[in-house]
């Protein structure tokens, strides 16, 4: 019913509470004086629009009934209606992705070659070209593929385990270098201290007061010390010498007569004119 | 006698649906949108607060904490995470819903059960573009699973594939690209983009192994290999081996999809027209030959 001003198109006005129509008495009345309705686009018919006396009433009839105010593609689009077939123009200008939503939609009732729902030669070439990129190995070749990988990985695993107990019988023998050789190391280490400590020791025993090992003094006294030490090495050595004479002599005195090696002996005590007692 | 307010009430109880989230509403006039500030009280500052890079309708970008390092930028590198778009998920299905769905006549157990089938129960989601490939079976309920079908899955653990096998049904796993899953998922609505149906893909490399293994009844795999594998789980798991050849419904438990199928009974290359109760096939050897390999 037209609600702005004929209220004619069917259906009554009702004004609080009481019925009343407008214009004559009839129900249906033709409402294109008014202007909003004249101005709506008449929506196709749901048939085929073929021209004949009885179509052209159910023409009149059917845009009658048709209250929805909607326009033809909106009616279409709600009735699941397939739209109007493409022209040549339109059939060109639109993609194919839509050509096929209409067909896939409305099936051959769209108007649309059926040709279309398949590929082109062009967009054959183009997926071909897709899938070789995508997919370039066959089942054969992807599991050969897969094979070597696994290999690898294996191989790489048995070499280490390999590597790895080669280098375990050794492992004891290592150990024990690697334990001398910090032993030694510390050996060392202890040794320098104790020997800086015995002859900070020694200085101070010589000077009579404990001396920082840095100061000049303490470097005097070493000086002191070393020289004595030289000459009582000098002095034991000459008489590690003497004794090794001695030795000497006493054996070849011994290898050839007893009673010569007795007067050796003398000899060698007044050699020296010391008197061993 | 209860007062007609609560006799209202209760036969809107009885007559309207359950009430859940997505039929509530709040009373009208509580929900207040916030508008912008107009005058005397809504005045001064408008509701933009003062100065700063809110007043000054500059707002700092998503994420920053005025200057400090902030949470979106202090890990260098989430290695948790490294790979994940590569990685495929897959939606879990436990048997004893699987058997739950059967009991309840949601699931029919005389066609074979796929993706499709499924989906179809209405309780499951996949998303192929969200990196989801299909169904992983999981053995949550495996041990009063009891229903004897054909089952086309895409991940399935050892005991899952015991369970299925030791009632006498069949299990294969088999792999859907994201194109031909999409289309699985939602057949009518494949249909109706009005195109040929395609080929399926073959996995990626990482996924090759898994579905040419016998062990995971691979649809790939050597079906003499699948044999000597089902016995060795029979043999392994403590039950008889039942032959489906010799069941009643050996027909349709036998019934396997070719590595290049979507749907039972469609072979790619063919198009369906749903509003004209249609298949069509083609004739051009060119793209028989293509849809063919």
């Amino acid at each position: 019913m037209c609600r702005q001003l004929c209220g004619g198109g069917g259906g009554r006005v009702k004004v609080r509470g009481s019925e009343r129509v407008r214009g004559s008495t009839d129900t249906i009345t033709s409402h294109t004086d008014c202007r909003p309705c004249s101005t709506l686009p008449v929506p196709p018919p749901l048939q085929d629009p073929t021209p004949s006396a009885a179509q052209g009433e159910n023409d009149v009839i059917e845009r009658k009934r048709n209250k929805s105010r909607l326009t033809p593609w909106h009616y279409n689009k709600e009735h699941y209606q397939p739209p109007e077939p493409l022209t040549e123009d339109e059939e060109v200008m639109q993609c194919l992705r839509n050509q096929r939503y209409r067909l896939g939609r409305y099936g051959s009732a769209s108007g649309i070659n059926l040709t279309k729902a398949w590929p082109s030669k062009e967009e054959l070439a183009l997926e071909r070209e897709w899938e070789k990129v995508s997919y370039p190995h066959s089942i054969h070749q992807m599991i050969d593929i897969t094979k070597k990988q696994r290999d690898e990985e294996h191989k790489a695993i048995k070499q280490r385990q390999e590597d790895i107990s080669r280098k375990l019988l050794h492992l004891d023998k290592w150990k024990n270098d690697l334990n001398t050789r910090l032993a030694k190391q510390e050996q060392v280490a202890r040794e320098a201290k104790e020997k800086k400590e015995r002859l900070i020791e020694e200085v101070r025993d010589i000077l009579g007061f404990r001396v920082d090992p840095r100061d000049e003094r303490f470097k005097e006294a070493l000086e002191l010390k070393e020289k004595e030490e030289k000459k009582r090495s000098k002095a034991a050595k000459k008489l590690a010498k003497e004794q090794r004479m001695l030795d000497q002599l006493r054996k070849e005195v011994e290898g050839t007569d007893t009673g010569k090696k007795e007067q050796e002996e003398e000899e060698g005590k007044s050699l020296h004119g010391t008197v061993i007692a | 006698m209860a007062s007609r307010g609560t006799e209202k009430a209760l036969s809107l109880l009885r007559r309207l649906p359950r009430v859940e989230l997505h039929n509530l509403k709040p009373n009208p006039g509580a929900h207040k949108n916030k508008t912008r500030g107009r005058g005397i009280h809504g005045g001064k500052t408008h509701g933009a607060g003062s100065k700063g890079s809110g007043q000054r309708q500059n707002f700092m970008r998503l994420g920053y904490e005025t200057g400090n390092n902030p949470f979106y930028l202090r890990f260098p590198c989430q290695n948790y995470y490294k790979g994940h778009h590569l990685k495929l998920s897959y939606v879990p299905l436990c048997m004893g819903q699987l058997q739950k769905l059967i009991d309840t006549n949601r699931l029919r157990t005389d066609i074979p059960i796929d993706v499709s089938q499924l989906i179809y129960t209405g309780l499951f989601n996949v998303k192929p573009l969200e990196k989801e490939g299909g169904f992983m079976l999981q053995d949550d309920g495996m041990d009063h699973f009891c229903a004897t079908l054909n089952l086309e899955v895409q991940w399935a653990s050892e005991s899952t594939i015991s369970a299925v096998e030791r009632n006498g049904g069949v299990i294969t796993t088999a792999y859907y690209d994201p194109m031909s899953l999409e289309a699985a998922v939602d057949p009518i609505r494949f249909f109706k983009r009005g195109k040929a149906i395609p080929r399926r893909m073959l996995p990626p490399q990482n996924l090759i192994e898994y579905y040419t293994d016998p062990k995971n009844r691979g649809y790939l795999a050597d079906p003499k290999l699948v044999a000597q594998e089902r016995f060795n789980l029979a043999q392994k798991y403590g039950y008889q081996l039942p032959d489906p050849r010799e069941s009643p419904h050996r027909h349709m438990l036998l019934e396997k999809k070719d590595p290049r199928q979507i749907f039972y009974g469609l072979e790619p290359g063919w198009v369906v027209s749903l509003p004209d109760s249609v298949i069509l096939k083609p004739t051009d050897p060119e793209l028989k030959e293509h849809y063919l390999s």
